[in-house]
């Protein structure tokens, strides 16, 4: 999907963000979050990957609620009305490092997963994911190696299927890939 | 905080989706408690507005959620196709 990938910058090198852009997505976010009558502030700064925007407040809870739907809402809705379609550097919305804790937390239960499933020799089934922890999920179970990994479903949300590679003999070889 | 004015938040949202900002409008009315909007586009944009498998419809309605959990409301949002 177009608005979850980082792009080309409309301008420019892959360092920096016009400033006028970082202005504007600090702006229009200040302005969704206000607007709901959320005691919230954003700021938006530049960083190499990203425009950041930071959510602190009293009532960031509520944008953290089921898995920090209201994060991911307000992300999306910044990079669609921000670049209208067009690529750009990705806007990326964050509140006191939930994400992070969260992506930590999604790629270790895939590595337990995938050291079950290679053990079992069995398929295992993670929860419903967006393509960007997917993308996670794939690559740290390629590097991980003896298991293969497939998206399954439709949609935005997509289950992952670990499949254990059959390996004849007990010896774990380096993945070969690189 | 008192509970904002959540039609004009609604309305703004729509206009900046847009690239007709002039042809939108939003009624608003109660049904049992929840507080139902109902967005009209020009009928060019009703995709813009809906989103591919329909995702910005829905990440406006879960900010509306976030609003509503913060201020003890039911919201609800239509576009009007």
């Amino acid at each position: 999907m177009l608005d979850d990938r980082g792009g080309e910058p409309s301008e420019g090198g892959e360092g920096q963000a016009p400033p006028t852009e970082v202005a504007d997505v600090e702006r229009l976010a200040g302005r969704i979050l206000g607007g709901l009558g959320l005691d919230v502030r954003a700021t938006a700064t530049d960083t190499e990957a990203a425009i950041r925007v930071d959510v602190t407040g009293n009532d960031r809870d509520y944008l953290l609620s089921h898995r920090g739907q209201g994060l991911g809402a307000l992300q999306y809705l910044l990079n669609r009305i921000i670049y209208r379609g067009h690529r750009g550097k990705k806007i990326q919305v964050d509140c006191d490092g939930f994400r992070k804790l969260r992506e930590d937390e999604i790629v270790e239960v895939a590595l337990r997963s995938a050291e079950k499933a290679r053990a079992r020799g069995e398929e295992c089934l993670l929860s419903p994911l967006n393509p960007y922890e997917r993308r996670l999920v794939h690559l740290a179970l390629a590097e991980l190696g003896g298991v293969e990994t497939r998206s399954v479903g439709d949609g935005f949300l997509k289950r992952i299927a670990i499949v254990p590679l059959a390996k004849p003999g007990a010896g774990r070889e380096p993945d070969d890939h690189s | 905080m008192t509970e904002p004015d959540i039609k004009s938040w609604v309305e703004s949202m729509a206009r900046d989706l847009v690239d007709h900002p002039d042809a939108v409008s939003v009624t608003s009315f109660e049904d049992e408690g929840v507080l139902v909007f109902e967005v009209t586009v020009d009928p060019s944009e009703v995709g813009r507005v809906i989103g591919r498998q329909g995702r910005t419809v829905q990440a406006v309605r879960t900010l509306l959620e976030a609003a509503g959990a913060r201020h003890a409301r039911y919201y609800e949002l239509e576009i009007v196709e």
